[in-house]
């Protein structure tokens, strides 16, 4: 195949992956790496550089669109001291694991994050007192609800912390943004409104994956001919998810998008298992 | 808060469109010269700068963008004389800067 073909799959490929990613929540970086390796029999060392790329694609134009009403920054980078410290770990960790290990661990980390977008959410009662490191720190905060300004206490914030942590080694072993994890720790375990964490989580995002760039930068896992299709084709991806989101129901999505995503992962775990990557 | 946000999110998005216009001229530049070479990202080799350095110049604004992110914040937390929050700014912009060299 041609430089010029290939370029122009790789812009639809970004563009499909960025269109799905802001309509399902998940980030387009989680497609990028399977289709690139199962597809188009790219190196997973490659695959994974483009990907990360993509992650803080995302979490850039992102951030400047909501920025400013929900996120909030304390709690963001509170919990981000975490996800930098595993994001390191995990970069470092990515030349020492065999490649069909880390294929295995892409295809467990994909299912389960299928998995956690499906499922049944239930709506938390809102406590009426906060976690005492929550206190210390002032990361109580209001968001702007439907009725109003409403105000919100932090729970678990060591938890959160720690799990913020694994998502950090995770995001820089797979060049991932963890989102799905990232959400899950604020959401779920400190009880933060969805929006909050939704909004929040992709502030964050942008300066775990900085992190492991440097780090694969230096490797070489970041190319740059193999990336920017990717990342011209996933800006517009983006912005056209985001405009249809405002009147699509994203339920069906969700689960049709996760249902492709399980079959990517036990393709990846299946490789990985034989040592065909 | 908001006020620094906002100035995040617009500092954000300049760079974004910085990062573009270099990738989208770096990009173009490579295919015009290497369009019609076949291409083997099959076998990881070490690349070597060169042709491509429009595009990783587009590449690491993208990631310097992230460290005006914590650069500002930092700053915002200064100005607030928050010494908890300033001290965790510092931590993941060493750690980023870190990274990178």
């Amino acid at each position: 195949m041609t430089a010029l073909i290939f370029a122009c799959i790789l812009f639809v490929v970004g563009y499909l992956a960025g269109l799905l990613g802001a309509l399902t929540g998940l980030g387009g970086g989680f497609i990028i790496t399977p289709v690139l390796v199962l597809l188009f029999k790219v190196d997973i060392h490659y695959a994974m550089g483009a990907s990360l790329i993509a992650v803080i694609v995302t979490s850039t134009s992102g951030s400047a669109a909501y920025l400013k009403d929900f996120v909030n920054l304390r709690i963001g980078m509170f919990l981000e001291t975490a996800a930098v410290t595993g994001a390191l770990i995990g970069a470092l960790l990515v030349a020492k694991i065999p490649t069909h290990l880390i294929a295995i661990i892409f295809g467990v980390v994909l299912l389960v994050s299928a998995y956690l977008t499906v499922r049944h959410k239930e709506d938390l009662e809102p406590i009426p007192t906060s976690h005492p490191w929550a206190i210390e720190l002032q990361l109580d905060g209001n968001y702007l609800s439907g009725q109003g300004i409403k105000p919100y206490r932090v729970q678990h914030v060591p938890l959160a912390w720690s799990v913020m942590g694994c998502a950090g080694v995770l995001s820089g072993l797979l060049g991932i943004g963890s989102g799905v994890l990232k959400v899950m720790a604020m959401d779920q375990i400190m009880h933060l409104p969805y929006k909050v964490s939704t909004t929040t989580s992709n502030f964050m995002i942008g300066m775990t994956a900085a992190v492991s760039a440097g780090i694969y930068f230096a490797h070489g896992y970041i190319n740059p001919s193999l990336s920017f299709p990717i990342i011209l084709g996933i800006i517009p991806g983006v912005m056209t998810g985001s405009k249809i989101l405002v009147k699509a129901s994203t339920r069906f999505l969700r689960i049709l998008f996760s249902c492709v995503i399980a079959i990517l992962a036990c393709q990846m775990i299946y490789k990985g298992v034989v040592g065909e990557l | 808060m908001e006020k620094i946000t906002q100035f995040i999110g617009n500092i954000l998005q300049i760079s974004l469109w910085i990062s573009v216009l270099l990738l989208l001229g770096g990009g173009i530049d490579y295919l015009i010269h290497h369009g019609h070479d076949n291409v083997n990202y099959h076998v990881f080799i070490k690349p070597s700068a060169g042709y491509t350095g429009c595009i990783q110049l587009g590449l690491f604004t993208l990631v310097l963008a992230q460290i005006l992110r914590v650069l500002f914040t930092l700053w915002h937390f200064i100005t607030l004389r928050d010494t908890p929050f300033a001290l965790m700014s510092g931590y993941i912009l060493i750690l980023i800067i870190f990274s990178l060299v």
